[in-house]
């Protein structure tokens, strides 16, 4: 019978994904270190299988271990629902959004010129009925359906995110 | 990519943590196994944070959203990241500025100083009441992006009441105004309903008028309705701004 068991090199391969789904399964879990927790889930997924543990399905198993790992994680913060930060965490504060809002200025300058562009006519469109229309403009000015200008901006959006994440870890002081 | 309404409901659902067990087993597998459905679950997340920082959300999920958002340091960040995103500063802004803001403390106390000089010929309460000093600011929807006013309020020390003159598409014809305002977490600080929300100039500018104690330093969200012809409110862009205190 044909065996559908991942390797280690399968696990490599769908690494990116698999991570982003366990980073989004412990956040909506209510986690505050969901990348600590996904990275967890696939060292047991990778040691498991590497000592020849038979996966069928590497997703649905990595999910199964993932939920493993966040009742293990409840349990040793001693409660029995979601954990959350302190509820009463202050917003950012006024310096705090400026120096995110200089380094998202940096992060825009890693971007094409059309990303650029796209970026900054999507998300300074206003709110409700004008942001709507305004969106349908630009989606018509670059000549592509509203969902694809929607996924267009989620990517971009999503690659300053993790140039942030970036300066963040390296606490970028040259933007200070 | 392909979105429907009732894949983007439940995805929303998934994220405010009000899916049932099942329903929720089911989307997670569905996005453990396919990357398409992991992306178009990111961006209906995008989508709902910036609804909530630009107060398009009804207020069940407001605070559905801060429950599960504003507390969780790593959903905290993404709030964070877009509001920065929302709001941009551009460099000819950033110039300005200090001119802007500067002149905004001037208008303010001149203001102050222009009401406390003015004669009172009121008849006098047996008790003096303390004089009411009012902070007047104009303010430009969110996002609007010609000016590089609006943004911080200066309060200064002394005043009593804060008024807000809102600048509003005067092109649309409404018949009333209600407002509300939130701090960016989503507290509650007042809502002002018809006739409170006074429309000025032609219908160019909403007034709000509220005490200056409400405001404590830090950030606002004041969502705008007006009362359209068909005899419903509509929900008109959002203004934010930062409150700064000296006092």
């Amino acid at each position: 019978m044909a065996t559908t068991t991942p390797g280690v090199t399968e696990i490599e391969r769908s690494y990116l994904p698999l991570r982003a789904a366990l980073v989004r399964f412990f956040e909506c879990g209510g986690c505050p270190v969901p990348e600590d927790l996904a990275d967890e889930s696939i060292c047991r997924v990778l040691k498991n299988v590497s000592e020849g543990l038979e996966v069928r399905g590497l997703a649905a198993y990595a999910r199964a271990v993932a939920k493993n790992v966040l009742m293990e994680y409840r349990r040793e913060s001693g409660r029995g629902r979601p954990m959350l930060g302190d509820p009463l965490a202050r917003p950012a504060s006024g310096a705090a959004d400026e120096k995110l809002a200089r380094r998202l200025e940096h992060a825009k300058r890693s971007l094409s010129a059309p990303e650029r562009y796209l970026i900054e006519r999507y998300y300074h469109a206003g709110a409700g009925a004008a942001k709507i229309h305004s969106h349908k403009k630009l989606a018509t000015r670059l000549g592509i359906p509203a969902q694809t200008l929607k996924l267009r901006a989620h990517r971009i959006r999503k690659k300053l995110f993790g140039l942030m994440n970036r300066y963040n870890e390296t606490d970028s002081s040259f933007l200070h | 990519m392909e979105l429907n309404s009732d894949e983007q409901r439940r995805m929303q659902r998934y994220l405010l943590g009000e899916l049932s067990a099942p329903e929720k087993e089911e989307l997670e597998q569905q996005y453990f196994q396919d990357p398409d459905c992991l992306e178009r679950l990111q961006v209906v997340e995008d989508d709902l944070i910036d609804s909530y920082l630009t107060g398009e959300l009804v207020q069940d999920q407001r605070l559905r959203f801060e429950e599960q958002y504003l507390g969780n340091p790593a959903r905290r960040k993404k709030v964070d990241f877009a509001r920065a995103l929302l709001v941009p500063r551009p460099a000819r802004l950033r110039t300005w500025m200090p001119y802007g803001l500067a002149a905004a403390v001037l208008l303010a106390a001149l203001g102050v100083l222009l009401i406390r000089l003015a004669p009172d010929r009121r008849p006098q309460p047996a008790r003096p009441a303390r004089p009411s000093v009012v902070a007047s600011f104009s303010l430009t929807p969110l996002l609007a992006r010609d000016t590089g006013s609006g943004f911080e309020l200066s309060i200064p020390p002394g005043a009593t009441d804060v008024r807000l003159l809102l600048s509003v598409d005067s092109s649309r014809t409404y018949s009333s105004y209600r407002a509300a305002l939130h701090t960016v977490e989503g507290s509650e600080i007042r809502r002002w309903e018809p006739p409170e929300a006074q429309s000025l100039d032609a219908g160019s500018s909403v007034a709000l008028q509220l005490p200056a104690a409400l405001l404590p330093a830090g950030d606002y969200i004041l969502t705008l309705e007006g009362l359209g012809p068909g005899g419903a409110f509509e929900k008109l862009p959002s203004y934010t701004f930062r409150v700064l205190r000296s006092d």
